[in-house]
Order: structure tokens, then C-alpha cells, then sequence
């Protein structure tokens, strides 16, 4: 099968979804710093691995974007692009999962020390 | 430009059209292409599903803390916004997942999963958006 090339309709939401992908990733980004400098006022390690694993999904949210992006702006390389672009959020999520999972633990922990 | 050769020009374009469309109907992704993004639908449910355990665990944890009650609530609040967030991870993955499942359908279930995860990141923009006002709250209550 030839080359797939995305209609205006679908480009159109991937464009959507680039803006959205940098806005949340600022949004995260921004989160994350926001926690770093709480956690300087008052130590707490719970929240210094939470918010450095913000940082961390604000940079996986961020890295797909030039894929989508070119999605868009260039031809006859479209499913490439969007097999490249997943594959940045699937490398990306993996990651997440590792980190959210010490999260959860860490909670868990905490909780069971306030409770007993 | 005669009117009829603008017809033609018009009933021309409408046919490249309807074959572009077609195309888009019966286009399959490669077994490869389809695991990628199925992973990426998979990873998000299980994404989901840790903020919202996240979530829980620590407010749990905060709501029998011995912090002060206005800091308790921010963290609570801010953990309900979290669960949020993962919830809203959880919607648009299930279409993304059935392009590896389904067949004749590949674009179709994928732009639907495009579609969900755009609604998705404009509510995690607008939750994260709380949670980053709630953050500064914090910082501003433990400083003082």
C-alpha cells in the first residue's frame, strides 16, 4: 500500500494535539518546579520524588511533538512520523510507569506510618 | 472559465476526493505500526491506574497525618485533582488499543483515540492548572 497522507480534518487534530501536548507539558513542567521549591521550604521526600517525576512526565509529554508536528508540515513521510511520535510516548510512558509505581509504593508506605 | 468547465473542474475535485476517502477507509497499519500504538494505549491505562492508586494512598496517608488541617486539605485536594487527571488518562486509550485488534477500521479507531486524548490533555491542562494553584497555596501556607 502506498503512502498514507492524513485529510485536512485529521491534520487539523493533530495539530490540536500538538498545542495540547505543549501545554500540558509547560503546565507540568511548571508543577513540578512549583513542588522542587516546596520542597526546599519543607523537606519532605515524598514530595521531592513526586515532583522531580513531574519534571520528568512534562519532558515525555514534550518529546513527541516534532513527530505530530510534522505530520502536518511535511508529506508522504505521514505514518512515520505518527509510528516515530508513539513510539516516543510509548518509550516515555514506560518510564512513567517505573516512576509512578516508587510513587505508589512511597504512598503507601507513608500511609501506613501515619496510620499505625 | 465557462461555468461548465467549473462543473467539471468541481465533479473532478469530488472524485479525487471520494478516492482519497476511500483510501482512508481500507488503510491497514502494519503489525508493527498497530503494536506501537496499541502499547501507547495500554501504557496509558496502567498510567491511569497508578495516579489514581497515587492519589488515594497519599491523601490516605495525609488524611492521618498530624499536619495542620488547613495543609491537609490542600493535599487532599490536590490528590482528588491527581486522581482526576488519571482518570482522564483512562478515556481516549481504549480506541487507541483496538487499532491493533480490529480490522478495517485502523484510522478510524485511531483519530477517535486521537480525538479522546485531545478532550484528555485540555482537562489535565485545566486539573494541572488547579494543582499548580493549590502547590503555590502550599508553599505560601508552610512558609509563613
Amino acid at each position: 500500500m502506498s503512502e498514507y497522507e492524513f485529510n485536512k480534518e485529521e491534520n487539523e487534530d493533530f495539530e490540536m494535539l500538538t498545542q495540547r501536548l505543549l501545554l500540558v507539558a509547560i503546565t507540568t513542567g511548571l508543577t513540578g518546579i512549583t513542588g522542587l521549591i516546596a520542597v526546599i521550604i519543607a523537606f519532605d521526600p515524598y514530595l521531592l520524588v513526586s515532583s522531580l517525576a513531574v519534571i520528568v512526565f512534562a519532558i515525555f509529554f514534550y518529546l513527541p511533538i516534532d513527530n505530530f508536528k510534522r505530520i502536518i508540515t511535511t508529506e508522504g513521510s505521514d505514518i512515520k512520523e505518527l509510528v516515530r511520535g508513539f513510539f516516543e510516548l510509548r518509550a516515555g510512558w514506560n518510564v512513567s510507569i517505573g516512576i509512578l509505581s516508587l510513587l505508589a509504593v512511597i504512598a503507601f508506605i507513608k500511609m501506613l506510618i501515619n496510620v499505625f | 472559465m465557462q461555468i461548465s468547465d467549473y462543473l467539471a473542474t468541481l465533479i473532478k475535485l469530488n472524485f479525487k476526493s471520494d478516492r482519497i476517502h476511500l483510501e482512508t477507509m481500507t488503510y491497514e497499519f502494519k503489525d508493527t505500526e498497530a503494536k506501537v500504538i496499541a502499547d501507547v494505549g495500554i501504557r496509558g491505562l496502567v498510567i491511569g491506574f497508578l495516579l489514581i492508586a497515587t492519589g488515594l494512598l497519599d491523601g490516605l496517608g495525609t488524611l492521618f497525618s498530624d499536619v495542620g488541617s488547613s495543609e491537609k486539605a490542600l493535599v487532599v485536594t490536590k490528590d482528588i485533582f491527581i486522581m482526576l487527571i488519571g482518570v482522564l488518562f483512562l478515556l481516549p486509550f481504549d480506541n487507541l488499543r483496538k487499532v491493533d485488534t480490529t480490522e478495517g477500521q485502523d484510522v478510524k479507531e485511531l483519530m477517535e483515540g486521537i480525538r479522546r486524548l485531545n478532550v484528555s490533555l485540555l482537562g489535565m491542562f485545566a486539573f494541572l492548572i488547579v494543582v499548580l494553584f493549590l502547590e503555590l497555596m502550599r508553599i505560601l501556607a508552610v512558609s509563613n
